[in-house]
């Protein structure tokens, strides 16, 4: 496709089951009728990161019409929007979005998060927990009490208010995606680092709220233990600066 | 220190040597390894063959109680070293993410052009 008005970057691991449907879903809004599509936009490229999966999601979103990028062994999610970005560096296009390919993101809010962008962020981040979200969403204790942890030391330390800043549903400026594609880590919650790196490089960040549904397949990447060690590391990185 | 403590630390050292060496050998280790493990080797070879090293040493530097001195340098330099490691590990991590970052990419841009080389229909 030459020269798309919006570019979609979907990291994807194991999700064969949700890809296919949240692609048509994004062509559809992006690319439907102009009283539901973002302003402007009359084309989008998605582009599915398939990050080392062991199933057939890259041949489910090459079916659905995506261009797949496919990372030989599972390096991470913050691995697969780098690759995701570096792509997208080499297009033109409008507005770059990310989203989840387990369907948790609805396409019907990627005009709102165009629309921000559009009026000048560079980073748009849609958000569960905003305060003009009808209903919020529904997360554990302790993921909610991690989420304030990070919302308190990004405001403290860079100067960046955020009600969601884990959430992985963005539009985004070229400098953004450029910026990106050189300097985000690899690791899972390191979209949280890309809010650092983002600010520190003097970027406008703005929040947009979003409806989020229950995943439609697949398991949440990171539980328990493990969830606590990747938010004490990335607060780390995020307090102090440095790589992941 | 009696006579079998010393053969039974020269014979951990030579030990060491051997490993080191035969590791090296067969390629397993690349030689600024092999020369850092060796040199070390070396040096436990010394202080199991002549054990009074240690004490004229810890004389010069004033201290008291000699095997405390071997203690803190073999400490000081296992951390130098895994900190060294670290750092070529995270360094290592991202040129692995660089270079698959570019497979990525070359394979998407070899499907491409391999169809556009296939005849329509």
């Amino acid at each position: 496709m030459d020269n798309p008005d919006l570019i979609a970057v979907i990291p994807a691991y194991n999700e064969e089951n949700t890809v296919g449907a949240v692609i048509a879903e994004v062509q559809r809004t992006c690319s439907g009728p102009a009283e539901v599509r973002p302003a402007e936009a009359r084309s989008v490229e998605v582009v599915v990161v398939d990050d080392g999966s062991a199933d057939s999601t890259a041949e489910a979103a090459a079916v659905a019409g995506a261009t797949v990028l496919r990372l030989p062994v599972n390096l991470g999610y913050g691995a697969a929007l780098r690759l995701g970005f570096r792509y997208a560096a080499g297009r033109q296009w409008d507005c770059a979005l990310v989203l989840d390919a387990d369907g948790q993101h609805i396409a019907t809010d990627i005009p709102a998060l165009v629309a921000a962008c559009h009026s000048g962020a560079d980073l748009v981040l849609g958000s569960r927990f905003h305060p003009d979200c009808a209903v919020p969403y529904p997360v554990s204790r302790i993921r909610r009490a991690a989420i304030r942890v990070v919302s308190r030391v990004l405001r403290h330390r860079r100067g960046v208010a955020l009600t969601d800043p884990t959430s992985g549903f963005w539009a985004m400026s070229r400098p953004c995606v450029e910026l990106f594609s050189r300097q985000l880590p690899a690791g899972y919650l390191d979209n949280l680092l890309g809010l650092s790196i983002a600010a520190r490089a003097g970027l406008a960040i703005a929040e947009v709220p979003v409806t989020m549904a229950s995943r439609q397949g697949g398991q949440p990447s990171t539980q328990g233990a493990r969830l606590v060690f990747h938010y004490l590391r990335t607060l780390l990185a995020i307090s102090i600066g440095g790589r992941s | 220190m009696s006579l079998t403590a010393r053969i039974v630390s020269a014979l951990l050292a030579a030990f060491v040597v051997a490993i080191i060496l035969k590791l090296q050998r067969r390629g397993g280790l690349v030689s600024k390894y092999g020369l850092l493990w060796m040199a070390t080797s070396a040096v436990m070879l010394v202080m199991a063959a002549a054990p009074d090293v240690v004490d004229t040493v810890g004389g010069w530097l004033g201290v008291e109680y000699t095997p405390s001195l071997v203690f803190m340098a073999a400490l000081g330099f296992v951390l130098v070293v895994l900190v060294q490691y670290s750092w070529e590990l995270s360094r290592s991590e991202q040129r692995i993410q660089i270079l698959m970052e570019e497979v990525a990419l070359l394979r998407r841009e070899l499907d491409a052009q391999r169809k556009d080389a296939e005849p329509e229909g």
